[in-house]
């Protein structure tokens, strides 16, 4: 199931995650307390709508269950 | 007196690009080897988008003092994306050419992304080191 930019971005800080704005590119970046980075994309702007395959990377980069994350979106 | 020294890293990485399978004129990449997602309007756009996410993790884990290669996809990853790419008898194309014809891509396209960084560091004799940030060289 996708979904949209802002909503990843919310659920992700609901797991303590910070989001970066981006200084170049169509990137914003989150980041973890432990510093390490994961970028997310943003190619329709604000409104873009991601896929699933995006929300797994995410999840597996952080460490975070797909099932819990996904009820937060 | 001021010294400078240049250190430079070489990564060679693949990206798989495919069509999004749930978001419809959306294309979505990903870097098994640093397991980096992005997505993007096209096949040129997501292949970018993909490269620019890879440098993003890469340039920041190394400022960092992390390796990244330590982000590696779990091998169930890399296994799916190959075996399908294998299973539908792929041809060689320039990139270029598939950006043009995107109606070429049947299952999904596996290209090569190199990135360069270079760490500038400047020292001077009797003073801490003064610059040893990680710069995009490529």
């Amino acid at each position: 199931m996708p979904a949209s930019f802002s909503d990843i971005k919310r659920a992700a800080q609901e797991f303590g995650i910070a989001a970066e704005k981006p200084t170049r590119g169509s990137h914003w970046k989150l980041r973890d307390v432990t510093g390490k980075a994961y970028p997310l994309p943003c190619p329709n702007g604000e409104r873009s709508e991601l896929s699933d395959v995006y929300i797994k990377g995410l999840c597996r980069a952080f460490g975070l269950d797909l099932d819990d994350f996904k009820r937060r979106l | 007196m001021t010294g400078v020294s240049n250190e430079t890293r070489t990564f060679s990485f693949n990206v798989f690009v495919r069509r999004a399978p749930d978001v419809a004129g959306q294309w979505v990449g990903h870097c098994p080897e640093v397991d980096v997602v992005s997505q993007g309007n096209s096949l040129r756009q997501a292949y970018e988008m993909t490269k620019e996410a890879v440098e993003i993790v890469v340039l920041d884990d190394l400022d960092a003092g992390r390796d990244p290669t330590l982000r590696a996809a779990p091998k169930a990853e890399w296994e799916a994306a190959f075996s399908a790419v294998q299973a539908g008898n792929p041809k060689l194309y320039a990139m270029r050419e598939l950006f043009e014809n995107e109606d070429l891509v049947r299952i999904g396209v596996i290209a090569p992304v190199v990135l360069e960084f270079v760490r500038v560091t400047t020292t001077n004799p009797g003073v801490e080191e003064v610059n040893a940030g990680m710069a995009q060289a490529a």
